[in-house]
């Protein structure tokens, strides 16, 4: 009973430090910071109800390369819904994959963007606000 | 007793007139190239029949028959389903390198196609027949799906047109 109670609790202490050093690193790997350098391209708009909202893609120019984005949201709320649409033509892209890092930062995975133009993401938060994004995807050799 | 005996040789010789006929009715059959299809052997008979059926590819190199099982559906995910044949309608010896491309020409855009599963269907070997899993139209109307494939050996594509609908 003891030598299973040790093995439990070293385990228990080896689950956590492993917990400790990749929450930081899960952490870092969703952020709306915009670079100095310019290389990434950042989109801010108000929800409807007055949330501040950052959308960020770690390229710039967006291209049809481009198949991450991070969505930032103050305060912070679930995003339930970010969907991909070209208002100009009237159809969208499949779907994307909502995965929550922090309480304000989401990673928007899966962006497909079939088509060069102007493309926004329609995002939906828990509770119903929404706020979308506009930007342009271009050529990768412009 | 002589009505038994009769009964006994009537059935006697109803026997072996079976047993007599049956092997030649099937040697009458396989003289008509109508052999029953057997998967574990080389060279099968036809299976897409007639004409009519299938999309013959651009290059003349196979012909591709496509289903799709649950309707062809804008906005959601379904899966298709490929039968590919020689240019003359025999089951082909080897199909590699499918690619499964939707395209809109009267857009001008495709669609996703990251999702797509491509496996071979059945017990057939070599495989012929496939279902695409994940296939995603963004919108109805008027599609044409680009079949590219490389059958026995030659690369062609098929352009087969789909209308989508909601």
């Amino acid at each position: 009973m003891k030598l299973i109670q040790k093995v439990l609790f070293t385990a228990s202490i080896v689950a956590g430090t492993g917990l400790a050093f990749a929450a930081p690193g899960l952490a870092s790997e969703c952020s709306c910071e915009q670079s100095t350098d310019g290389s990434d391209t950042v989109v801010e708009v108000t929800s409807t109800n007055g949330a501040e909202m950052t959308l960020r893609f770690a390229a710039n120019p967006v291209t049809r390369q481009v198949k991450l984005a991070f969505l930032c949201v103050n305060p912070g709320a679930k995003v339930t819904l970010a969907k991909l649409w070209m208002p100009g033509h009237g159809h969208g892209s499949s779907p994307t994959t909502l995965v929550p890092v922090t309480d304000t930062c989401t990673r928007v995975e899966r962006v497909n963007f079939v088509m060069l133009g102007e493309w926004e993401i329609q995002t939906t938060l828990e509770g119903g606000d929404k706020g979308t994004f506009p930007f342009e995807v271009v050529a990768a050799n412009e | 007793m002589l009505k038994i005996r009769m009964i006994f040789a009537i059935v006697n010789i109803f026997t072996i007139f079976t047993i007599i006929l049956l092997p030649s009715c099937a040697s009458s059959i396989e003289a008509q190239g109508e052999k029953p299809l057997d998967r574990s052997q080389g060279t099968p008979p036809v299976k897409l029949t007639g004409d009519a059926e299938g999309v013959m590819s651009k290059a003349g190199h196979f012909v591709v028959k496509l289903d799709w099982p649950d309707g062809a559906k804008a906005e959601q995910y379904i899966k298709a389903r490929l039968a590919f044949a020689t240019a003359d309608r025999f089951r082909p010896e080897t199909v590699t390198d499918i690619v499964f491309d939707p395209q809109m020409p009267s857009m001008g855009h495709g669609t996703a196609t990251e999702d797509q599963v491509i496996s071979a269907v059945g017990d057939g070997r070599p495989a012929w027949e496939f279902q695409v899993d994940g296939v995603y139209f963004i919108m109805d109307g008027p599609w044409e799906i680009n079949v590219t494939a490389v059958v026995n050996g030659l690369m062609d594509t098929a352009a087969i047109p789909v209308d989508v609908v909601h």
